[in-house]
């Protein structure tokens, strides 16, 4: 409403204005025609009248009566006046006075009438003091007139005539003015109209539906409409394959089977999906402003601070143990990806996958004690075993055939023994049941006593075994552990050494690089023998693997070595790495923290005790 | 401005939340390098003190903050004061948890005289009390953090035999003194924690209910006292 009231007001004052200019210009042209009109009649009566007064001019007389007659039939102040100037008689003046009536020879009228016949004038009269209209007619031949008629009517007359028609001239110039402003406004209002049509159209065809032509628009709006008909359909197509994919999205955030969580980068939640409530425990109708009002574990945590940063891999994982008391107990792995661009809070920034690994931590609890609970049943019944056939051996009378049997015997239990050892570490490692002694040992004395263990073996095997190793060379591990390390990688060098080759055992690193910090320790395993296809060497530290079958055969081993050896490894916070090439030989790189230099390791005790 | 007030308020309530989660993981970890006679994770439980008291003087600070420049009323005001309390009751829990890590490095050099059945059992409770009472403050379920301070009891119960059985071995055996004065600290201790986890549950009652628990568990206690006024 308050728009029409807006919409209209221009319209109104320019009415207004328009008919204020309209009646001003009227009123100018209603005016001169009335004047003009008067004039005129003034004239014709001169005509009549001077015929009268002809006569008196010529004897400058004084026909006072006759003036006064004259004025009332011609509703006009008459005065008559002399050639010379002198005022003979006035209708308006008393004959007493006419003496002080100054001379009117210098009169507009007079002076024109003089020169041709009539003469107008309009002024304030000096004598009655009145806006007046005169008119004065020469009487008497033009070279020497006898005299001048004038007749005179008041302004004031003539306004009192044109009175009446001046209202009616308002009244119509204010409905014009009314008119062409209504006729603004009527404009102005089919246009705005025409827009709104036009926005409403936009309106509807932004919210992808076809927008209804109006009635009645103009062909302008009509093309208009046609435009927006085509956006309203591109509009649709573009929402509906944008709908389609935001609930394909959506369906597959809710079904899928592994728990997923949205977070910004002030670990606000976003979004958390079914699967990762259920998989989270979190009761219906708890809050969830924030990743910990679901998730407390600080490992957890950390991986989902570190993943906002974009620093976690994809096989970086945090292991959540969701209690038993009441529910089953529960193992979760989360892993968490950062998500690119997501730089401001309300953003996603990480999004955490919660996977449920009970089931397969089951297995591999119930594999290991399988393994574990075999290996020590068989270890009784193997040891009886060797006992029995070491003691028949031990025979020196037995016929030829029982001896190869025997021999056979022996090296087949031998060798189930070892496998059955191999089982029960690996076994005992993987289960974490292995607790390391750590100490500071001297690296040297070390590699030097596992070359002295198998000597034997490899004088057997014609190879020779040279250690190469720095003179106060420190690590810190289990004694025990470590010597298994080296014993399993040195026999393995040696067993694939060719007949008449040399293995070497290099050892280096340890070198300060800081206050309290040294390098790594370093040791190189090195044999010139059959070496190992490179698809084969991610694969040789995983149990039971053998390289070849058929070299399987040839060298006695169980398969557990290496992979024991890398549990070890991994246990001590150390690595290995292989490097080989078929048939020219390997190089086994190990990898374990040096002690701390003597002074540093001192002071730190004394902290902490 | 009260947009900007909303998001500090949730932010302490995060911050406070992260710090509940560390202590009860240094709970787990000192009990964890008892039973396992572990003095690296013990060391370590005691050099992760450092962040937790980090967290205290922050949590302190942006709760003071909040109180000194916005002037909260109703459910804002109680959930701030509570912060504060809930936040010392947390600092406290991890000096606890210190407490067992350095028995447990001084035990690590004695030979284990009997299993370790008692402790271990106390501590789950501890823990669990921690856990559910900050289960019951995230959730604002102040069934929940009753239930939570009901069982404080169990927990003086199982410290108190303790005693009992350590002063027995003790009786029996001198040589034992010193390991059964640090088992009984141990115990002590999570007997603290199971007192401040209750601290805890009821401050999640008080934000929930906005009714004062303190020294009286009476679930129906406001009904009864109405009527005398």
């Amino acid at each position: 409403m308050s728009r029409i009231l807006r919409r209209s007001l221009v319209p109104v004052l320019l009415g207004v204005v328009l008919g204020g200019v309209f009646a001003f210009a009227l009123s100018r042209v209603l005016d001169s025609v009335v004047k003009g009109h008067s004039r005129r009649e003034l004239v014709e009566k001169l005509e009549r009248l001077s015929p009268e007064f002809e006569e008196d001019l010529r004897t400058l007389a004084h026909p006072v009566e006759r003036i006064r007659q004259a004025a009332r039939q011609a509703g006009a102040r008459v005065t008559l006046i002399a050639a010379d100037g002198t005022v003979l008689g006035d209708s308006e003046v008393s004959p007493e006075r006419l003496e002080q009536v100054e001379n009117h020879a210098s009169r507009p009228e007079v002076l024109a009438a003089r020169r041709e016949l009539v003469g107008f004038g309009a002024r304030t009269s000096a004598t009655v003091l009145e806006p007046f209209l005169y008119v004065a007619r020469r009487v008497g031949p033009e070279a020497a007139p006898y005299g001048y008629l004038r007749l005179a009517i008041s302004q004031n007359q003539l306004d009192l005539i044109e009175a009446p028609f001046r209202g009616t001239l308002y009244q119509v110039s204010l409905a014009a003015g009314l008119l062409v402003g209504l006729l603004v406004f009527a404009i102005r209002q089919r246009h705005a109209n025409d827009l709104e049509r036009v926005r409403a159209g936009v309106a509807e065809a932004t919210a992808g539906r076809h927008p209804a032509t109006p009635a009645g628009g103009s062909e302008e709006t009509q093309e208009v409409f046609n435009a927006l008909a085509r956006f309203a359909r591109l509009v649709a197509k573009e929402r509906e394959g944008r709908e389609k994919a935001r609930l394909l999205a959506r369906t597959v955030f809710e079904q899928v089977p592994v728990g997923l969580l949205v977070v910004d980068r002030t670990l606000a939640l976003l979004d958390a999906n079914p699967a990762a409530l259920a998989l989270l425990r979190a009761p219906a109708g708890a809050p969830r402003h924030a990743l910990v009002d679901l998730v407390r574990d600080p490992e957890t945590l950390r991986l989902f601070t570190a993943g906002i940063r974009g620093e976690t891999s994809s096989d970086e994982t945090a292991v959540l143990r969701l209690g038993g008391e009441i529910s089953p107990e529960q193992v979760l792995e989360v892993n968490v990806r950062a998500v690119p661009h997501g730089a401001a809070a309300g953003e996603p920034a990480a999004v955490g996958v919660v996977r449920n690994v009970t089931e397969r931590e089951r297995t591999e609890t119930m594999r290991r004690r399988f393994v574990s609970d075999v290996s020590h049943e068989l270890r009784t019944p193997i040891a009886a075993i060797r006992a029995a056939v070491e003691t028949l051996a031990g025979e020196s009378d037995l016929p030829p055939d029982i001896a190869r049997l025997m021999s056979i015997l022996e090296r087949q239990s031998s060798e189930m023994e070892a496998l059955v050892s191999d089982l029960t570490d690996l076994s005992q490692i993987e289960s974490g049941a292995v607790k390391l002694a750590i100490e500071p040992i001297a690296l040297r004395p070390l590699l030097l006593s596992v070359v002295r263990d198998l000597a034997p073996a490899a004088e057997t095997r014609n190879v020779t075994v040279a250690v190469e190793a720095v003179e106060n060379l420190e690590i810190v591990g289990d004694t025990r552990r470590l010597s298994q390390v080296f014993r399993n990688l040195v026999d393995n060098a040696v067993k694939f050494s060719p007949a008449g080759q040399r293995v070497d055992i290099l050892a280096e690193g340890g070198m300060p690089i800081g206050p309290g910090r040294a390098s790594p320790v370093i040791v190189h395993v090195v044999d010139r023998g059959i070496g190992i296809p490179r698809p084969e060497q991610d694969r040789i530290f995983q149990r039971f693997y053998r390289v070849d079958p058929s070299r399987a055969k040839a060298v006695p081993g169980t398969g557990l070595g290496l992979a024991i050896v890398k549990h070890l490894l991994i246990l001590h916070g150390g690595t290995i790495r292989v490097d080989s090439e078929s048939g020219k030989g390997s190089r086994f790189t190990v990898t374990l923290p040096a002690a701390v230099p003597r002074d540093v390791a001192l002071e730190r005790t004394k902290e902490t005790s | 401005m009260k947009e900007h007030f909303f998001e500090k308020l949730e932010s302490l309530r995060r911050q406070l939340i992260g710090m509940g989660a560390e202590v009860e993981n240094q709970i787990r970890l000192a009990v964890e390098a008892l039973v396992e006679s572990d003095a690296t994770k013990a060391r370590k439980v005691i050099d992760r003190d450092k962040v937790i008291d980090q967290m205290e003087i922050k949590n302190d600070e942006d709760a003071i903050d909040l109180l000194a420049t916005q002037q909260p009323v109703a459910s804002d005001l109680r959930l701030l004061v509570s912060a504060l309390k809930i936040n010392a009751d947390l600092e406290r829990i991890g000096d606890h948890a210190v407490n067992i890590a350095e028995s447990a490095e001084r035990l690590s050099r004695f030979r284990p005289f009997k299993p370790w059945i008692d402790i271990p059992h106390m501590a789950e409770i501890a823990r669990g009390m921690l856990q559910e009472s900050l289960d019951a403050f995230v959730r604002k379920d102040s069934a929940l953090a009753l239930a939570v301070c009901k069982r404080d009891d169990l927990l003086d119960e199982k410290n108190k035999s303790i005693i009992r059985e350590l002063l027995t071995y003790m009786a029996e055996n001198p040589a034992l003194i010193s390991a059964s004065i640090e088992i009984m600290s141990v115990s002590k201790n999570l007997e603290r924690v199971g007192d401040l986890a209750t601290n805890i549950g009821e401050e999640a009652i008080y934000i929930a209910e906005g009714e004062v628990i303190k020294h009286n568990l009476q679930p129906n206690r406001g009904a009864e006292a109405a009527p005398k006024g």
